[in-house]
């Protein structure tokens, strides 16, 4: 008796429902399922126009001594696009409309920082790839709010990809990121 | 004092909790949407439905107030429910084809079947409705419930398209799903005119548009070689122009 009373008053209560979060099982289910389905979307998009970036400067650098520096950059980050690719299938995510937008974007941006030079295609592969680093971050902390339990492979996949962007980084500092615009 | 009160009730930790309230109305608009249904014949897709499948379960009349958009919610109840069948029903005849084939790979001449089937499918569950369906597609027409009937639509064609074993990942995503939703919606059109016996006009118009986008595809594919043939001649005309002008005359 005494249960029902007091479901009842919290029934009423809405300021309590207000200050604090209270969302059923199925809600919960659905924000999950929206937040897994951006951060992979978003992800393979990332990826993608990296992967599209690195074409690009290898199309100008592809046969000068940083080409195969390029190469292997571009290899990992296939590596990362089909993880990606797997994951949206595994969770029925949908790819990002503005796809063929990234193709070419992607290109441009690679083809165009390599005209600059090798310093000029570093200095974008260190830009990107520490943005890019931040993100992966971010996207981190939002699955560990979520439920870290749950999303454990996830955010293991997520941990390494963003080592391996920031070992970009600093392979793009290596080589000589910091001298562009020095002749 | 709220606090200690949902303490006593049983312990809450915020995103764990099963909301009481919330639950409480979902479950009941759910329960008034289904009983609603039999009353779509006699009221249509209107707040009198709702009043009346309200009724039903024993609640006031007025209940229908939980649905704010009035009679178009009753419409994406039925839509999303059937959409949901119509997986069930996929799935179960993707698992019985796997049982019984040998090999794992559907030959592209096994797409196509299934898609019309799916879409035959969907279709014939309108049938029990079709008095009343061109009164739910004009409402779903209406700027203010047009959204989400495109998403239905979407959820609807992405639904067959994922139990064809389709795993496109690039923008031919949405091509496949938007043509699709184009064949669904003509048919479905077709299908309220259409009074022949058990629908086979229905059936055929289909079929004919499922061989539309059979030949839509064949020239998208000739389009796609014809750009990578041509993406090879410009890249033949730059080296040229290169060698012209002397910059090829370090490189290999």
């Amino acid at each position: 008796m005494a249960l029902q009373v007091t479901k009842r008053i919290c029934l009423r209560c809405s300021i309590w429902h207000i200050l604090v979060r209270n969302y059923s099982q199925r809600e919960k289910a659905e924000q999950t399922k929206a937040l897994l389905d951006k951060i992979i979307r978003i992800d393979h998009a990332g990826e993608f126009g990296a992967k599209r970036i690195y074409q690009g400067q290898l199309a100008v650098l592809g046969n000068t001594p940083s080409g195969p520096v390029i190469q292997q950059m571009q290899d990992e980050e296939q590596k990362h696009l089909l993880e990606f690719e797997r994951l949206m299938h595994q969770h029925r995510a949908r790819p990002t409309v503005l796809m063929p937008l990234w193709d070419i974007a992607g290109f441009a941006l690679g083809a165009g920082s390599a005209l600059l030079g090798k310093e000029g295609a570093m200095a974008c592969t260190v830009a990107v790839e520490s943005v890019i680093g931040e993100h992966y971050n971010d996207q981190i902390r939002e699955l560990m709010e979520d439920n870290p339990e749950q999303h454990k492979e996830l955010l293991k996949t997520l941990k390494e990809f963003r080592d391996d962007e920031l070992h970009h980084h600093d392979t793009g500092l290596e080589h000589d990121a910091e001298k562009v615009g020095y002749t | 004092m709220c606090q200690k009160a949902e303490s006593q009730a049983g312990g809450s930790e915020a995103g764990d909790h099963v909301s009481d309230g919330e639950e409480m109305e979902y479950e009941t608009r759910l329960r008034i949407l289904r009983s609603s249904m039999a009353f779509v014949h006699q009221h249509g897709w209107t707040v009198d439905t709702l009043a009346a499948g309200a009724e039903v379960e024993g609640l006031p009349g007025v209940a229908h107030g939980l649905f704010p958009r009035g009679g178009v919610e009753l419409i994406y109840h039925f839509y999303t429910d059937c959409n949901k069948q119509l997986a069930m029903q996929l799935a179960e005849r993707v698992a019985r084809e796997k049982e019984s084939e040998q090999t794992n790979t559907p030959g592209k001449s096994k797409i196509t079947p299934f898609i019309r089937d799916a879409v035959e499918a969907r279709l014939r569950m309108i049938i029990p409705y079709i008095d009343r369906w061109p009164q739910a597609m004009g409402i779903l027409a209406l700027p203010p419930n047009a959204p989400q009937a495109l998403k239905n639509l979407g959820d609807l064609t992405d639904e067959i398209w994922y139990y064809t074993g389709d795993t496109s990942t690039d923008f031919n995503w949405y091509t496949k799903r938007a043509t699709l939703g184009v064949v669904y919606k003509t048919t479905e059109v077709f299908m309220m005119q259409d009074k022949s016996d058990d629908y086979q006009n229905t059936w055929d118009f289909l079929d004919r548009r499922m061989g539309d986008i059979t030949r839509v595809g064949k020239l998208v594919r000739n389009g796609q070689e014809m750009t990578s043939v041509l993406g090879e001649a410009c890249k033949g005309f730059t080296i040229i122009g290169r060698n012209i002008l002397g910059a090829n005359s370090g490189a290999k």
